[in-house]
């Protein structure tokens, strides 16, 4: 009977090993991904966008000023008018304040997933316990 | 070495930017208040339109406004409150008390309907900025509700 048993132990014991292998590295990608760190950059850059467009707009009746715009907001600006039309050399308030507007949803959305991953890794650590 | 003479280049050649949640507060707050004294000086201007001597100046009074600078991680600021150079409104009336010897008179140089148009836009930017400060705050809320 006890032969039996360290058989069997000895049968089951790879699955065991592999098994816990498994679940370690399940619980590094769930513990240790390059997610937070990208949310955490993402959530600041979504800060300096808003503080950029802010900027932007406190200086629409500044004379001569020239707004700072980003890629895509250069890039959606080609889209609606040549470039070198005044919309380039003058802030847009409608664009600015869509352009916040987008920025907050964006970091709404950035929180919630960060909330989120947060949520997982809760659970992960209580293993499922609510 | 060429892409680090690039990076000292950018970095000297433009300004120093905001970052942060707090510097857009700082910076909404700044354009409240340049568009808050627009909207003053232009209030003054209203309330001068028939002024036909400016105790500063003796002269009728001159329209005054407001130069406005970008700064940087302030936002805006108020450069200086300048007088208007245009010319003055002149009528022909000797039995005004303020007639010259052939019997003319100088009214200021505020337009009125320029004004009005002038003042209506500081509002719209008052608004803004408000609204843009608004959205600030929100999104610092957020950023605390994490710690909930």
């Amino acid at each position: 009977m006890k032969r039996w048993g360290v058989l069997l132990f000895l049968l089951l014991l790879p699955s065991f090993l592999s098994a816990q292998a498994r679940y370690e590295s399940l619980f590094d990608s769930m513990l240790f991904t390059s997610a937070i760190p990208r949310l955490e950059e993402a959530i600041h850059d979504t800060g300096r966008r808003h503080a950029i467009y802010s900027y932007n707009l406190a200086n629409a009746t500044t004379p001569g000023f020239e707004p700072i715009l980003f890629e895509d907001d250069q890039r959606q600006l080609l889209n609606m008018v040549p470039e070198d039309s005044e919309y380039f050399a003058k802030v847009v308030v409608e664009h600015m304040s869509a352009k916040m507007a987008i920025n907050r949803g964006r970091q709404q959305a950035y929180y919630a997933l960060y909330k989120k991953m947060f949520d997982n890794y809760k659970q992960v650590v209580t293993l499922g316990k609510k | 070495m060429k892409k680090f003479l690039i990076l000292i280049l950018v970095l000297f050649s433009t300004p120093i930017l905001s970052q942060t949640l707090e510097d857009a507060m700082m910076i909404n707050t700044s354009g409240v208040l340049a568009q808050r004294m627009r909207m003053t000086v232009i209030a003054e201007n209203l309330a001068n339109l028939m002024t036909l001597k400016d105790e500063e100046t003796g002269l009728p009074y001159q329209k005054k406004y407001v130069v406005l600078q970008a700064a940087g991680l302030n936002g805006v600021q108020i450069q200086r409150v300048e007088r208007s150079t245009e010319p003055f409104g002149r009528y022909f009336d000797p039995a005004v008390p303020q007639a010259d010897e052939d019997g003319y008179f100088y009214l200021p140089n505020t337009n009125m309907p320029n004004e009005m148009i002038v003042l209506k836009h500081s509002e719209s930017m008052f608004d803004a900025n408000i609204n843009a400060f608004k959205l600030s705050k929100a999104m610092y809320q957020t950023s605390i509700e994490l710690l909930k």
